[in-house]
């Protein structure tokens, strides 16, 4: 009576790579990022740091003095950052001064934080001239910034002793948010990423597989939700419709206590695309916020959220190839038999419940 | 069999959430970079894309200055221009920029090393030379686990890499395991006798006291140097020789060697340093404060604005003193608590946050360096019984250092016992009469609180 | 809290490295990686005299690019270094049949002999005073087969190193304030009759190669661009004539003719001590036995052959051991790779022939064991060794000569063209670096490489530091 752990284990192996991975974003102080582009008389400029960078730069980020920045510390940060960041960072038009003029931060993945403003410029020209020496100044010396010019897509290592860059019209180009050229590898790649690391949605497909854990009944069910995620995620990036998240994540969470109470209740698991279909629709839109973050440029959506999409069910079939075998051996071993035969969909149902209730809270 | 499945249910739904929000552990170092079969770019999907963008960015930034180095820098980035899938010319760059880091004081062009690592590392997984790079670039961090960790999976897999030895026995120096230290170090010179081999052994016996052997082995290391093209590890090795005789009181001597420094690498910041020390303790405060002043400027570190604070002080600059200090509370501060420890317990100040910043060295270090000003701070905070063990812990070796002596003598006199105290006092004292400022100064006062007491 | 993450703009702060931390302690860390110019051979000459074949002439270079201006500490041999030439013979194996040690020692006014364990090593100006050395002497070892030692010549002076005027008249007071060939040759020294001459010091460096074309991937320059990337610079050199009758296994002279019983195999190395690290109790000397740290054979072996990981065990090892150990790179030469990569094939349209180029590339132990003069050397007795026919007259690759060329002493056989030729095309294509000659006169006496470049007025200037 051996329960095959190679699921078990596979699943924990690819969380250890992704865990690992994220591990691996080492807490870079010493190196900073920024990418600038000049459209008209505006220069955005986005720049993301350790988190102990950016308290070197504006320490009274820090309100609660724990040496670390907390969400609601970057909520109330834009002031100080403003100083401490933008003040330091001179940009020129002609000869001209450029005023900064908004300011926001938001916290990033692996201790990073990403300072966004503008600058106002006096008049468009064809170029800005960006001084950094400052920013330099205050750092710990030796502290490397990787400037990415989106006009003329290059990187300049700027340090100090080298520290002012020329920045030319981008026109065409947006100042994106995200990575600028995140191409379909690395999009599939997110898709997976997301359903991977998405574990309501995982959990709504372990409450689907519990009760239909044959491929051939499974397969309407399931087709039915990825063909009615992958609707409304189009929807949603091209930006047709989005419903707020904290409409949305109460509703996953709903969907996931349905299923699990449903799976107590059902006779025919074959009938039950009928319902995951439109749980597919609310979980589209979950989605849709990853791919909303690249703030892609419209005419590469389409084959972005392709990539996407074929990557959200690649995850999903993994994800299925593990738990469907598994579900099955248990039920082999009789082990859930009778009344206990209920204890995992009451475990899916009451995660559901708790979820939603934290969601709406 | 319930228990079963919900571990199942909770080990996945807690993998998997401990995947999707980051969670690390913020005390262990991160995992050696190479340990994983996964390239250190590849952190996730966009970023594989931006990350190996950096690391071209950087590992081909482009170098201003004339020196041999400079021109050095060019040719081999547009030899790796040209082929850009042969992973030695990417070694071979990024060793470059570990010279051009050493020889220019700024340490931020590790990160450029790194990043030709990385690729590397991309184009051969398996390139050991490159991990060699990486394993350096961590000690130079001063991620010393992490150093000792990598170095050491290199000579499992080829046990005659001197350099990983070099790497090895650095970090097990200052992780405070002596004799690991000395076994990677004989490893090394045994491999290879050459400057590198020769300035690590050196040190390793100058640490056990052993200051004829010291001598001795810097000599070959000065011996095997002498590059013109690359003259810093000459520089080194010279003030390395210097400082043996500066500890020994030897001021004329060691003026000589920073002087032959200085001959080879013009403004290098730890000879002007050690020219400084001279000039303090042979009473020339202006020309301290100016050597002083030079060094700052090409490498602001924590401990070069304490002796700046020292000079402009005995100067008679007490504004510009404080200001210097306060640059050490600075830079202490944000890269180098072990400094800010023992200049806070040096000067008597804030001797909670000396002690604080020496425990949470600890954590990470632990050399003979460390325990001292481990030491010096839990006697600046009155807890003598632990001050006593830290610093007999410090003094194991038999290192001959003016200072370890004073903070033993001082804490012994402490706890009653006076003349084992003001014997070590005097010891410190006979062997480098300045080895400080403060120390010094209190080191004669303590032997004249004797003598009076002994009258 | 938001389930989704961003996952943007920071993936790459999550590459990124830490740099930065500004090297905090006290002990920053020592050098890792350094060049070790005094026991750095640079290239080894040998070849037995035309016709009558009644001598070895050896040249062993060290020392590359030696800059002719460098000072405070002029570059000189090493007192700590044990510099070797070594002489196999026949082809049964590469083990020395004879092996010529030389040591150097400074001597000066104030020295005291670190090896001196009852002696104080010298209060510290002493101790930096001693690094400009004052006159220099060497010892010539010889050993046979069975390692026994005999003394050729000790005490003999090291012709000193060519700084300027000044020097000539006040410190070296040479004739007519002139350091000349007549000048250097005043330190050649006569073991006696039947005996060795010997001489060292510094020379120019009789290389010639636009070094920047050949290691930046073969990215060959025509002529009139390529440079002599070792033009201007200095080697030091130790140079030996030995006897024929000194190297034969009968002891009487060579018989002419080539034959594999009268080839021999010449190498010259470089060892440095090792020293033990824990502590002693002052009476045990801290040096230990000598490690090998450079050797050379062929020219640009190390230098085009062997992988950058594989140098410092090659730089160790023996060649004895070099077809266990190397035997890949010399089959399968990374250089032809690279030069495709560079796209030079492409350029010749020879691309065809990467593929029988790439690998399996026995010809060029063929080549090195002088399989086109008639000689069958097993791959027992191969390894990185200058092959030397003392029956016939030498021409590379059957040895090495300094001079005799067609360009009036300037060259001999341009053993980059030949070695590129070689390994990039089997010898069927001329490859050539388009520098055809040394930019000094050898001398047609020994020592035979010219006389070194005056620190004073031929330094390379804005080069030098």
């Amino acid at each position: 009576m051996r329960l095959s752990l190679a699921p078990f284990a596979a699943l924990a192996a690819l969380s250890v790579v992704l865990g690992v991975s994220s591990r691996a974003d080492a807490h870079a102080v010493g190196l900073s990022r920024g990418d600038y582009a000049l459209e008209g008389d505006t220069v955005s400029a986005s720049l993301t740091f350790a988190r102990g960078d950016a308290l070197v730069l504006a320490p009274t980020l820090d309100a609660d003095g724990d040496g670390a920045i907390s969400e609601s510390e970057v909520l109330h940060g834009p002031a100080a950052l403003r100083e401490g960041v933008l003040g330091r960072l001179s940009v020129q038009a002609g000869d001209a001064p450029c005023v900064p003029k908004s300011v926001d931060a938001s916290l990033t993945q692996g201790d990073g934080i990403t300072v966004r403003g503008t600058y106002q410029c006096p008049s468009e020209g064809p170029q800005a001239k960006l001084a950094l020496g400052p920013l330099f100044d205050e750092l710990p010396s030796g502290h490397r910034h990787m400037a990415h010019l989106v006009a003329a897509d290059s990187e300049v290592v700027l340090f100090h002793g080298s520290s002012d860059v020329s920045l030319g019209q981008s026109a065409s180009k947006a100042l994106a948010s995200g990575p600028a050229r995140a191409g379909a590898l690395q999009i599939f790649r997110m898709g997976v990423e997301h359903i991977l690391t998405g574990y309501d949605h995982l959990l709504f497909l372990f409450g689907l597989v519990l009760v239909a854990s044959r491929w051939k009944s499974l397969l309407p069910v399931v087709t039915a939700f990825t063909v009615a995620h992958s609707l409304t995620l189009g929807v949603a990036v091209l930006g047709l419709w989005t419903p707020p998240s904290r409409v949305v994540e109460p509703l996953i969470a709903l969907s996931i206590a349905y299923v699990g109470v449903e799976n107590l209740l059902l006779k025919d698991a074959g009938k039950r695309w009928r319902i995951t279909f439109p749980f597919g629709l609310i979980h589209g839109f979950g989605f849709a916020s990853a791919l909303h973050e690249l703030a892609l440029p419209s005419r590469a959506i389409p084959a972005a959220l392709l990539s996407f999409n074929l990557g959200v069910e690649a995850g999903q079939l993994m994800v299925l190839a593990l738990m469907i075998p598994l579900v099955a051996a248990v039920r082999r071993m009789r082990w859930l038999e009778g009344a206990r035969a209920r204890i995992p969909s009451l475990g899916v149902a009451a995660v559901g419940a708790v979820w939603f209730v934290a969601r709406i809270v | 069999m319930r228990t079963f499945l919900s571990a199942f249910f909770l080990g996945t739904t807690l993998s998997i959430a401990c995947a999707s929000t980051a969670c690390s552990s913020t005390k262990a170092e991160p995992p050696a970079q190479a340990a994983v079969s996964v390239p250190a770019g590849a952190a996730g999907p966009a970023a594989v894309d931006e990350g190996s963008r950096t690391d071209r960015a950087l590992a081909l930034a482009a170098v201003n200055g004339t020196a041999p180095i400079d021109s050095m820098l060019t040719v081999l980035q547009s030899s790796v221009a040209k082929n850009p899938r042969k992973a030695d010319l990417w070694i071979g760059l990024g060793r470059a920029w570990v010279r051009k880091a050493r020889e220019s004081s700024d340490p931020g062009y590790y990160a450029h090393a790194d990043a030709c690592a990385r690729i590397a590392l991309s184009l051969e997984p398996a390139n050991r030379l490159a991990v060699d790079l990486q394993a350096m670039v961590l000690l130079n961090d001063h991620k010393f686990e992490a150093a000792r960790s990598l170095a050491e999976s290199i000579t499992r897999a080829r046990p005659d890499d001197p350099v990983a030895y070099g790497t090895l026995g650095d970090a097990l120096l200052e992780l405070g395991r002596f004799e690991d230290a000395v076994a990677a170090t004989q490893t090394m010179v045994d491999l290879k006798p050459n400057l590198p081999s020769y300035s690590r052994a050196s040190y390793l016996a100058w640490l056990q006291g052993d200051t004829v052997a010291a001598k001795k082995m810097v000599r070959l290391a000065m011996d095997a140097g002498g590059d013109w093209r690359n003259p810093e590890p000459l520089a080194w090795v010279l003030v390395q020789a210097a400082t043996i005789f500066w500890n020994e009181g030897d001021y004329a001597g060691a003026d000589a060697g920073f002087d032959r420094a200085l001959a080879s690498v013009g403004e290098f910041p730890p000879a002007l340093v050690g020219k400084a020390r001279v000039a303090l303790a042979t009473g020339d405060a202006h020309g301290a404060v100016s050597l002083l002043e030079r060094a700052f400027k090409a490498s602001p570190l924590a401990e070069t604005a304490w002796l700046l604070g020292d000079a402009r002080a005995a100067a008679g600059d007490a504004k510009g003193s404080e200001e210097a200090y306060a640059h050490v509370l600075k830079e202490g501060k944000r890269t180098d608590g072990r400094t800010l420890a023992l200049f806070l317990a040096t000067k008597g100040r804030d001797a909670d946050l000396a002690l604080r910043s020496a425990e949470a060295e600890l954590h990470v270090r632990g050399d003979i360096y460390t325990d001292d000003t481990y030491a010096w701070a839990l006697y600046r905070t009155g807890r003598l019984a632990e001050a006593d063990k830290a610093i007999t812990h410090a003094l194991r070796l038999g290192t001959k250092d003016a200072r370890l002596l004073y903070h033993a003598g001082a804490i012994r006199f402490a706890r009653g016992n006076a003349a084992e105290g003001a014997r070590l006092v005097k010891q410190a004292l006979a062997l480098n009469p300045h080895f400080d400022v403060v120390g010094a100064s209190e080191a004669k006062a303590l032997l004249e609180s004797v003598s009076v007491a002994e009258r | 809290m938001r389930r989704h993450q961003v996952l943007s703009t920071v993936g790459a702060l999550a590459t990124l490295f830490v740099a930065s931390l500004a090297s905090a302690s006290s002990h920053r860390e020592a050098p890792a990686i350094a060049t070790d110019p005094a026991a750095d051979n640079t290239d080894v000459w040998a070849w037995v005299t035309p016709g009558t074949h009644s001598t070895l002439h050896v040249v062993a270079a060290y020392n590359p690019l030696e800059e002719p201006s460098g000072g405070p500490n002029f570059h000189k041999f090493s007192d700590d270094v044990l510099y070797a030439v070594h002489i196999a013979r026949g082809d049964t194996s590469l083990a020395d049949a004879v092996r010529y040690e030389i040591r150097f020692t400074t001597s000066s006014i104030n020295y005291v002999d670190p090896a001196n364990l009852t002696a104080p090593v010298g209060g510290g100006k002493e101790f930096f005073s001693q690094l400009s050395g004052q006159t220099q002497t060497y010892t010539v070892t010889r050993f046979d087969a069975n390692n026994t030692p005999t003394v050729v010549a000790t005490g003999v002076p090291v012709a000193p190193v060519n700084i300027g005027p000044r020097t000539n008249k006040v410190a070296y007071q040479t004739p007519g304030g002139l350091y000349n060939d007549a000048y250097a040759a005043s330190f050649i020294h006569n073991a006696g009759p039947g005996k060795e001459q010997l001489w060292a010091g510094p020379r120019d460096d009789g290389f010639y190669v636009d070094l920047g074309g050949v290691f930046d991937l073969a990215n060959l320059r025509p002529a009139g661009v390529a440079q002599d990337g070792v033009s201007g610079f200095n080697c030091h050199a130790i140079a030996l004539e030995i006897p024929t009758t000194l190297l034969t296994e009968s002891g009487n002279a060579p018989t002419p003719g080539a034959s594999d019983k009268q080839t021999l195999g010449v190498w010259a190395s470089a060892s440095r001590q090792k020293v033990s690290v824990l502590r002693h109790d002052g009476t045990t000397t801290t040096t230990g036995p000598w490690v090998q740290v450079s050797r050379l054979g062929l020219p640009l072996v190390n230098e085009a052959l062997i992988g950058l990981q594989d140098k410092d065990r090659y730089n160790r090892s023996s060649p004895a051991d070099d077809v266990t150990n190397f035997g890949a790179y010399f089959l399968n030469p990374v250089i032809v790779r690279d030069a495709d990569a560079v796209g030079i094939y492409q350029a010749l349209g020879a691309e065809s022939l990467v593929p029988s180029l790439e690998s399996n590339r026995l010809d060029i132990i063929d080549a090195i064991n002088l399989k086109a003069s008639g000689h069958d050397i097993p791959l027992s007795a191969t390894g990185d060794v200058l092959r030397v026919d003392m029956g016939i007259d030498s021409q590379f690759p059957n040895g090495r000569v300094i001079g005799n060329g067609t360009h009036p002493n300037r060259d001999q056989v341009d053993v980059t063209d030949a070695l590129l030729s070689l390994i990039l095309s089997k010898g069927s294509v001329a490859i050539s670096d388009n520098v055809n000659e040394n930019d000094k006169n050898y001398l047609t006496t020994f020592p035979y490489l010219a006389g070194p470049w005056e620190g004073y007025s031929q330094g390379h200037g804005a080069v030098a530091p």
